[in-house]
């Protein structure tokens, strides 16, 4: 039995502890393999985005373990965590967050900048990716210049810049129109394929059946958890 | 790496050219004040220096009732180095200022033939020095001769009535403009001599006088009347051992080597060094309103960097999010405002460069750009952006990622 990527166990998460707080998790626990490919559900409100912040190690959870790769990383100090989210994750968000100011090449070398990997390899390994995700004749421009469903593809190769173990999507879809959406749910299917474990977050039932597994939340418990054959 | 930040920050300074201006001036102008301070300092040191202590290796010697009086030395000093003599003149014999000219990087002795007469040109009368034009007085002091001709360029007999005046004096005392004083009459002791020339020097010996020739001065003045000795030495010498030589020789021909009076050099450190120090303190209240101008500047540049972290909330948020860590958000933001202030360093630097340029083409003087003080400047402006880029960066290293990320 391979160590799962993602082990949860009765993660909680509290806001503004005393009268007025509110239980975001209230003891979410499930597992994530190698390979997967992951979609979080719920309304609004649900606790879906607690979750993802909690996963993508932006949060620390209240109370619980988190095991990735068999390593609890709630007691991470923040340096720790941060090389953590450099080296195993990748995020994709709604809105894309590229830099306006620089090249969607540029874009994509960030992660690896940060990562100390030398200029020369760097640049190959943005090429290469951004053809992998079919944008590399934009390599060059700047992404205000690029439609939606483009940028969120050079959003997608910057994801992929330090190979990670997972990559997180937050809405992904959620500001492009449907044709544009398809073409983005099939490259993560594609990525999917290729070996990656993905897990997207929506609150949009289309988006979650493209993914394997469907995890729906509800007032921040795991209402229910099954395949998506 | 470096490189990198510094590129993702000259990128970030171009997004925001005006901003980017607007709080580079404040830096600019302190930094070229500081520059245009330390470079007045040095010219002025160079100024006083040069017009003092008799320059082109030209050094006085005076004959002084106590050569030990510090005070008797230093009047001394002044009077002659004015051309004027001291009390203690008339004590030079020609056979030892001779002798002087043994002595190695010696190159010239001149003895300051001077009267302190009044003269009258166009009905104004005005004490001045009137000086014997001895066969080598003008190739001593490279007289420059700016309008008309030197004496000696006439005949032996016309000599006779003929008068050099500095430029300076005729501006100064008579307010004639030196190219119509040609050919004007002045009085002297009732005897009328007619300007040939006009000199000009920037040596303080030579540039308040009345030069006649030997003939018409040996007839008019007593030929005794050397009130000081100018020696020249060689470029490259040491003035201060050579002169020191000199002075010894004259007094051991003299028998007063171990006697109270006798022969001095010129030392007017005294007056250099009290110059020195109101420049000092010049310096000091200038550099002290230049401190706060660029304390003042340093803020500004301190609050353009907060408002600039505020504005970029979200794309250091993003950065955190995909690893970025504190320390390379923190890193990017001290480069970005080290380099705003660099860039206000090197304009600031620049204009001073500009603003002294001008000065001396002014001042007709020359003098090499500082490097040191260049240097000073860039690691100074540096430094101003990383201590006043520090808060802002570390404010920006401490966001909230998630609160950052969904800022708008």
């Amino acid at each position: 039995m391979s160590v799962p990527v993602i082990e949860c166990i009765d993660i909680k998460r509290v806001f503004n502890p005393g009268p007025n707080e509110v239980q975001a998790l209230k003891g979410v626990s499930f597992k994530i393999e190698r390979g997967e490919f992951v979609s979080i559900i719920g309304t609004s409100g649900s606790g879906k985005s607690t979750l993802l912040n909690t996963l993508g190690l932006l949060d620390n959870p209240t109370s619980g373990t988190y095991l990735l790769n068999g390593k609890d990383v709630t007691k991470y100090t923040d340096s720790q965590l941060t090389k953590t989210r450099l080296n195993s994750f990748g995020f994709i968000f709604q809105s894309f967050n590229l830099m306006n100011n620089i090249s969607c090449l540029s874009n994509v070398e960030l992660p690896m900048l940060y990562a100390g990997v030398s200029v020369s390899k760097r640049k190959q390994r943005a090429l290469e990716l951004m053809d992998k995700v079919l944008i590399k004749d934009q390599a060059h421009k700047r992404p205000m210049t690029l439609s939606g469903g483009q940028r969120q593809r050079v959003a997608i190769a910057r994801a992929l810049g330090n190979n990670p173990d997972i990559i997180f999507a937050d809405e992904p879809t959620g500001a492009l129109d449907s044709k544009t959406t398809e073409s983005i749910l099939n490259l993560l299917k594609e990525l999917n394929e290729a070996g990656n474990t993905i897990v997207v977050v929506t609150h949009d039932m289309h988006v979650a059946k493209s993914a394997k597994r469907i995890i729906t939340i509800k007032d921040g418990l795991i209402e229910s958890d099954v395949m998506n054959i | 790496m470096i490189f990198e930040y510094i590129k993702l920050s000259i990128n970030e300074l171009f997004n925001n050219k005006l901003r980017t201006f607007l709080s580079l001036i404040g830096i600019v102008i302190g930094v070229a004040v500081v520059y245009i301070i330390f470079s007045i300092s040095d010219i002025a040191n160079v100024a006083i220096t040069s017009n003092v202590n008799g320059n082109n290796g030209a050094v006085n010697i005076n004959y002084l009732n106590d050569k030990t009086n510090p005070d008797e030395v230093f009047y001394a000093s002044l009077s002659s180095s004015e051309g004027y003599g001291s009390n203690g003149g008339y004590k030079f014999n020609l056979d030892y200022l001779e002798e002087l000219k043994k002595i190695e990087n010696i190159t010239d002795v001149l003895p300051h033939y001077s009267s302190s007469q009044k003269i009258t040109i166009d009905r104004k009368m005005v004490d001045i020095n009137v000086k014997r034009n001895s066969d080598n007085f003008v190739s001593f002091y490279n007289l420059n001769i700016i309008y008309g001709k030197n004496i000696n360029d006439y005949p032996e007999n016309e000599r006779q009535n003929l008068a050099v005046v500095s430029d300076k004096i005729l501006k100064n005392s008579f307010k004639i403009s030196p190219d119509k004083a040609v050919g004007k009459t002045i009085k002297l002791k009732n005897r009328l001599f007619t300007i040939a020339g006009v000199s000009s020097s920037t040596n303080s010996n030579v540039n308040t006088m009345m030069l006649i020739s030997k003939e018409a001065y040996d007839s008019m003045f007593s030929r005794g009347t050397i009130q000081y000795a100018s020696i020249k030495i060689a470029p490259g010498a040491d003035i201060k051992e050579t002169t020191k030589l000199a002075v010894d020789k004259l007094n051991e021909l003299n028998g007063t080597l171990n006697s109270k009076n006798g022969y001095a050099e010129e030392d007017l450190s005294f007056i250099i060094n009290q110059i020195k120090q109101i420049t000092g303190i010049l310096s000091i209240v200038m550099s002290v309103i230049a401190s706060i101008s660029l304390l003042v500047a340093g803020i500004g540049v301190m609050n353009i960097m907060l408002v600039s972290v505020v504005e970029r909330t979200r794309e250091i948020g993003v950065k955190r999010a995909l690893g970025a860590s504190k320390g390379a958000i923190q890193f990017q933001f001290i480069v970005e405002s080290s380099l705003l202030t660099l860039l206000g360093g090197i304009f600031g630097v620049l204009i001073g460069i500009g603003v002294i340029a001008i000065a001396l083409q002014l001042l007709k003087m020359d003098m090499p750009i500082n490097l040191t003080y260049i240097m000073y400047a860039v690691v100074f402006s540096i430094s101003l952006g990383v201590i006043f880029g520090f808060l802002p960066a570390k404010r920006a290293a401490n966001l909230n990622i998630i609160e950052a990320i969904q800022s708008e």
